[in-house]
């Protein structure tokens, strides 16, 4: 065909070059022509362009796969495996630490915020069986006089009654905030044993169709995780759609620049090694480089447990500050009964100053407990030859320390990257593919980046040191995920001329 | 013209010539055009 169209304009080129335009009438019927030709030939464009549409149907109607059954199924299972361990109590296995952290630094929240935080309390109690109501809440009378409110609002939390409530009560006491986390913290110390049946309760359920208990569990999100890689790397679809998107670019492909590629890592490709054989070498390499980019990007918190690891801790500190907290509460109840306050006199309770420096005192307490908490975990459960895994694994399972690492390191950190944090520091460390922090000891001092040198250089394969640092590992990690879309693009015959040609045909389509 | 038959790549290079061929007629229509107004004129 193309033949054909570039000798028919070559005649009809020859034709127009013949046409005389030396007066009025011939240059009118040289328009007249020329306007026939042009008429012939812009039919003969829309022909082929709305082939050239029917030929880009199908990339243009591509849409992105999500895995939301695969993320969903993962979810379960890292909270069933957070659940299941026994690295931590049921205070954190059901984020009550984590709604206390966000209480305690209620200086950055708003009313809304704080309300919404017990809520999420309130309504933890109530699903492990215990209905708080406003007697509940007896720290000052003014915390049962706001919570009594609070439980009439409580489907209704943007109530303007409700705000006026609190504000009225803030002007009288200024910390009652604070009195209702640590009433709170008092409630769960009261109702622990329940916590403890409800997540016993709840684990023999989640466990109770493996016959191999936490193993299976464990077994079960390494399989699904394995399985969504794969889905993800042979998914046709998405391959094509990054590439109509260009979040691949074609060129990168082409084999004078994927071949070099491949070979600066895999040096006896192609004469040694088939493309299977490398696409098999660039994943483990890839899972190893993923791994020591996450070993650097949480090295601080690593060398923050090392240390506290190693520090002395005074013996049983926190059950002494609990029996401390114990005798200030005794106090502050008969505090409480002699207390004249009363919500209808604007006198002012002559215990008031006495019962603000219980509280203060009580609150005291809980700081030291929470400033020493992880030590105290992490003597309990590590030692000298646990891995870093089980370091981390430790360390994922106390949002308040993780928390408290990411805004030593950023004050300016929003609750919600805090989340994002914590879910990637999760996300690492039920890594399957992990290898190396599955077998450092936390006492090791180990060179990682000589390790994964000299690790791959015994397979052939060319990884430097310069390759490991900053921008070049990101660089490093592109090149391979190239070689993996690669040989995707072989393996599922999907030549490199036809994604040219989708591209050439969106660029007419664009013009148009 | 049958373009169902025609390979991908062939068809996007005449579209192009023809195109390109439409630019060329378009071009020199203009020319005697302004010939013909200036004439005219």
């Amino acid at each position: 065909m193309k033949e054909k169209i570039e000798k028919d304009i070559e005649l009809s080129q020859e034709v127009f070059q013949s046409l005389p335009t030396n007066n009025i009438k011939n240059k009118k019927k040289f328009l007249t022509e020329i306007d026939k030709e042009i008429a012939h030939y812009q039919e003969t464009l829309n022909t082929i362009y709305q082939e050239l549409v029917n030929r880009q149907k199908p990339y243009m109607s591509l849409t992105e796969h999500q895995y939301e059954e695969y993320d969903d199924a993962l979810l379960q299972l890292t909270k069933a495996l957070s659940y299941t361990n026994n690295l931590s109590t049921a205070y954190e296995k059901l984020k009550l630490d984590k709604n206390i952290y966000c209480l305690t630094h209620y200086q950055n929240n708003d009313l809304k915020q704080n309300n919404q935080i017990l809520k999420r309390m309130i309504d933890l109690f109530q699903k492990v069986g215990i209905p708080l109501q406003s007697k509940d809440f007896t720290y000052t009378k003014f915390v049962t006089q706001y919570m009594d409110s609070f439980f009439s609002y409580q489907y209704y939390l943007d109530s303007k009654d409700l705000e006026k409530v609190f504000e009225d009560l803030y002007w009288k006491d200024s910390h009652m905030i604070l009195e209702i986390e640590l009433n709170m913290r008092h409630l769960y110390l009261k109702h622990q044993s329940e916590f403890e049946k409800y997540i016993k309760k709840t684990n023999q359920t989640l466990l109770s169709h493996f016959k191999q208990g936490e193993k299976n569990l464990i077994d079960d999100y390494s399989y699904l995780r394995h399985k969504l890689e794969q889905v993800k790397l042979e998914d046709k679809n998405n391959l094509l759609y990054y590439f109509v998107t260009d979040t691949y670019r074609v060129d990168d492909y082409a084999e004078n620049k994927i071949e070099p590629l491949i070979q600066k890592y895999f040096s006896h490709y192609p004469n040694q090694q088939s493309l299977e054989e490398v696409y098999q070498d660039t994943l483990k390499l890839l899972h190893s480089l993923q791994e020591y980019q996450n070993y650097t990007k949480y090295d601080s918190f690593i060398q923050k447990m090392k240390k506290l690891y190693k520090e002395n801790l005074e013996k049983n500190v926190i059950a002494k500050h609990m029996k401390k907290i114990k005798e200030l509460e005794k106090k502050l109840w008969k505090l409480n009964k002699k207390s004249t306050h009363s919500s209808k006199k604007t006198k002012v309770d002559k215990l008031e100053p006495e019962i603000n420096q219980v509280i203060q005192d009580i609150h005291e307490q809980y700081t030291e407990i929470d400033q020493v908490m992880f030590q105290t975990v992490l003597k309990e459960n590590i030692r000298d030859n646990s891995t870093i895994f089980k370091a981390l694994l430790l360390l994922s399972q106390y949002y308040c320390f993780v928390a408290d690492l990411c805004r030593e390191q950023n004050s300016d950190i929003t609750y919600e990257e805090i989340d994002q944090i914590h879910q990637e520091l999760t996300s690492f460390v039920l890594n399957p593919d992990n290898t190396m922090i599955n077998n450092m000891t936390i006492l090791e001092d180990v060179n990682l980046s000589d390790m994964v040198i000299a690790n791959y250089q015994l397979l052939g394969i060319q990884i430097t040191k310069d390759m490991l640092e900053g921008n070049q590992l990101d660089l490093c990690m592109s090149d391979l995920k190239k070689i993996l879309v690669y040989y995707q693009l072989q393996k599922q015959k999907i030549s490199l001329q036809s994604l040219e040609d989708m591209k050439k045909i969106q660029k007419i389509m664009e013009k148009k | 013209m049958d373009v169902e038959k025609v390979k991908t790549s062939e068809l996007i290079e005449c579209y192009q010539i023809v195109q390109n061929y439409l630019k060329q007629l378009e071009t020199e229509k203009k020319e005697v055009e302004k010939e013909l107004n200036e004439g005219k004129n």
